[in-house]
């Protein structure tokens, strides 16, 4: 491929992607969601939402901030030679294997187009982490983004360098290696400084004891010749990022460019075979995309694995027979147990284990970890009934793309929604109460006295009741929008993308949260008109729990009404029109 | 049995399926053949009610598709062109859902003999994602058939399917047809149409143009004597009718 070729496709494609965007702009529904998508981003950037300096243009900042960005950069570079099997940098789209792999097309000339396509999405990172880090100070706007582009640029550059070594090891073998031996040599070396001076540092560091010492004797460390000439070629690319002023930026730049063209000619003079790798990368990061685009992430990870995970079989019992629902239901909890994997929980666990050291150790010793535990218990199970069922999404949200399979199943349309309900009610009330339960656990060994306990523990069994019924009014009306305003939901490869999509989910999330504040309109003020004349004779207590049953009625009333209409919609609905069909 | 009585299907001012009758009795199999945009696909589905009709009405097995759906739905089976199957459910456990939903009495037996007959024995364990095109296609076909029921309806049903698979296919599609069931084929294969209906719809425009045995529609154009459906196919949907 001539480079002017290579330059047209890209531009090409990119200049056809955006034209595709703009078109789809027409649509009222888009365009409001890019607006919105707008209007956030100029409230996150422009005004009090984000104001002051970002961290990078920070004077105060000084050279500790950007020690730590530079290792971070080293970190992620060491990544790429560790993982550079999975070849991710490479990815090669199905259509590019097709047309250019079968081309009389030279490997150098390969990597050139793929550098080149991949530099409008390095820009895209750069403009965003230049607006959020990099706002305000006295370096314009532009420089900084320019640095960034160049650091970002490097580092994919490396990533790709990475992914070819060992390419180049496991098709040549020994030879392969020996031909990559120079460049494995120099990070060998310069990863053996940085740990060195990283566990000289250490025992120092934590002697310090205050934040800003700590941070000074980190910095001295890394002033020593070793660990500057192990991280000279990474504090090149870096340090325009964090350059004070516009005579700094441009006395650090040649540097940077040097460590970038050194890479480039470093990446194309490689010989690996790296096409059959490239184009199973790309294959897996394809179908990654469409399933993230239809908001299926489980799936989107298990295309990207290196490895198949061996799929668990499934504890969750299923009857020969019984009513049709629970079939759904099951199929959902099913689905949902194979997304949450027992590491996921681990990451949970050891969250809250670091918050709560970090709390204890930032208060000198004196907050109590199961208060700082109870707290976090009881603050995830409010946060999980308001954005839960934005998470939890094995249900009508998921089987809209299948509605082909599932209208051909003997099961009327209100078992239909109530099976699908049911299922993320189901999980999002486990893991809340749970949660509630280790909160109310923890609070008599955070030194609350009997008095507070039987309190949160009345509390807890209120919340048996409730919660369930709270998340099925909330789930529910997840449901209804996603079954009568498909277009609004993330549905299959026509989901919005970028700034639409974040417009486009505040939409939803706004419209979601105002319709669970009118659904317990009826039921708030249904236990009002019962509470009231029962006070007078039965006192608070008596008018509590009046007032209680009767708004756990309302929602019951509510939800039946919800799922029985929906039900019927579904059955007299033409998917083909709201466009649910392939 | 199924029957189709003046079925149509509009889209705004587009016309996909224009009064369409026909009926397939118990052991037949009609071949439902058409160009691409002939109506094929919005005929299937209105009759399997994924999509209501604009007029007109389908019958399976005596039940009236919109009017009791779940008892239609019960006798039928539908198998589309484009597997479609659920993420995160093993082989095995697509067909123990599909099973609990039709009410399948010993479910267990019904889909070990399944997984042995369709080749998905040594992929039970296995998610959508770990199978080939054409190993959907047997698990869509399996749930299809776990149910034993009394109508069949197939949309391209050899997509992906190597050539071993294929013959096991037509057998088992044939087989189906001598216990009794009423099947549907559609499919641009048109040997196979040829090789395994007993009777053949051709639509064109989301309009029948000829229904019945290959020799009767031959019988009606006399210059097609002899010809195969390929030919009697062209001749219809290509001479403007």
């Amino acid at each position: 491929m001539t480079g002017a070729l290579s330059e047209y496709l890209v531009l090409r494609a990119t200049r056809n992607k955006f034209a595709r965007q703009l078109r789809r702009l027409r649509n009222p529904r888009y365009a409001l969601a890019l607006l919105v998508g707008l209007a956030y981003f100029y409230w996150i950037f422009a005004t009090n939402g984000g104001a002051g300096e970002g961290p990078m243009a920070a004077t105060e900042a000084g050279p500790g901030l950007e020690l730590l960005a530079t290792l971070a950069v080293a970190g992620m570079a060491a990544w790429a030679w560790f993982s550079g099997s999975r070849a991710g940098a490479l990815a090669f789209e199905p259509a590019e294997v097709n047309f250019l792999f079968t081309a009389p097309l030279a490997r150098p000339e390969l990597l050139r187009y793929k550098i080149l396509k991949v530099q409008f999405q390095i820009l895209f990172s750069a403009a965003l982490v230049a607006l959020i880090f990099g706002r305000g100070g006295e370096l314009p706007w532009y420089l900084r983004l320019v640095s960034i582009w160049v650091l970002f640029a490097t580092l994919n550059l490396h990533q790709m360098g990475g992914s070819l070594v060992h390419l180049a090891a496991a098709g040549q073998g020994r030879g392969g290696l020996r031909r990559m031996a120079l460049p494995l040599v120099l990070f060998g070396a310069a990863a053996l400084a940085v740990v060195v001076t990283l566990a000289r540092a250490l025992p120092e560091v934590q002697a310090a004891g205050e934040m800003g010492a700590m941070l000074r004797v980190f910095v001295g460390h890394f002033q020593e010749p070793a660990a500057r000439l192990a991280l000279l070629p990474i504090s090149a690319v870096v340090h325009p990022t964090f350059a004070a002023n516009a005579t700094a930026w441009l006395a650090a730049m040649p540097w940077a460019l040097l460590v970038l063209a050194l890479h480039y000619a470093w990446v194309l003079r490689m010989d690996a075979a790296f096409e059959e790798a490239a184009a199973e990368a790309g294959r897996k990061k394809a179908s990654a995309v469409a399933a993230m685009r239809a908001g299926k992430l489980g799936v989107a990870q298990r295309q990207l694995a290196t490895r198949k995970e061996r799929v668990r079989p499934s504890r969750l019992p299923l009857a020969a027979t019984g009513p049709a629902w629970r079939a759904i239901t099951w199929k959902n909890a099913v689905s949902f147990l194979r997304l949450f994997r027992p590491t996921t929980a681990g990451v949970i666990i050891l969250g809250v284990a670091v918050v709560a050291a970090v709390g204890v150790i930032s208060s000198g010793g004196r907050a109590n970890p199961f208060a700082i535990v109870s707290g976090l218990a009881l603050m995830a199970t409010a946060m999980l009934a308001l954005f839960g069922p934005l998470i939890v999404r094995v249900d009508l949200r998921q089987d809209l793309e299948r509605l082909e399979v599932l209208r051909t199943y003997p099961i009327s349309g209100r078992a239909l929604v109530a099976g699908q309900v049911a299922a993320p009610v189901l999980v999002l009330s486990v893991i809340q109460l749970s949660a509630l339960m280790l909160g109310v656990v923890a609070l008599p060994l955070a030194g609350a006295d009997a008095g507070e306990v039987r309190l949160a523990t009345l509390g807890l069994g209120a919340a048996l009741l409730a919660l369930p019924l709270i998340n099925t009014v909330t789930i529910t009306i997840q449901n209804a929008l996603a079954l009568l305003f498909p277009a609004w939901s993330k549905l299959g490869r026509d989901a919005p993308q970028g700034i639409e999509a974040m417009g486009q989910g505040i939409l939803t999330m706004l419209g979601s949260l105002l319709l669970v504040a009118l659904a317990l309109v009826g039921p708030l003020a249904l236990a009002g008109v019962v509470a009231m004349p029962v006070y007078p004779a039965l006192g608070v207590v008596g008018a509590a729990v009046a007032g209680g049953v009767a708004f756990l009625a309302g929602l019951v009333v509510e939800i039946v009404w919800a799922v029985a209409g929906l039900g019927d919609y579904y059955e007299g609905m033409d998917p083909g029109q709201a466009g649910l069909l392939h | 049995m199924i029957e189709v009585v003046e079925l149509s299907k509009s889209y705004g001012d587009l016309t996909a399926v224009d009064r369409l009758s026909f009926r397939v009795e118990a052991g037949q199999v009609l071949g439902l053949v058409g160009p691409n945009g002939a109506g094929k696909t919005t005929t299937l589905r209105c009759m399997v009610g994924i999509i209501p009709p604009s007029e007109g009405a389908v019958r399976v097995a005596g039940h009236d598709v919109a009017r009791n759906p779940v008892a239609a739905k019960r006798a039928l089976a539908f198998m589309p062109d484009e597997p479609q199957l659920f993420d995160y459910l093993t082989v095995e456990e697509h067909l123990r859902f599909v099973a609990r939903l039709h009410q399948v009495e010993r479910p267990a037996e019904r889909i070990a003999t399944l997984l042995d007959e369709l080749e998905l024995a040594a992929k039970r364990a296995a998610l959508p994602d770990e199978l080939s095109r054409g190993m959907k296609q047997k698990l869509v076909i399996a749930c299809g058939l776990i149910h034993d029921p009394s109508a069949l309806i197939f949309d391209e049903p050899l997509g992906g399917l190597d050539p071993g698979s294929i013959r096991r296919m037509k057998a088992t599609i044939l087989a189906r047809a001598e216990a009794g069931a009423a099947v549907i084929l559609s499919s641009h294969l048109l040997h196979l149409v040829e090789e395994l209906c007993t009777r053949v719809l051709v639509i064109h425009r989301g309009r029948a143009v000829a229904f019945g045995a290959l020799d009767e529609i031959r019988g009606q154009r006399p210059e097609l004597e002899g010809r195969g459906l390929e030919d009697v196919f062209l001749a219809l949907t290509e001479s403007g009718a």
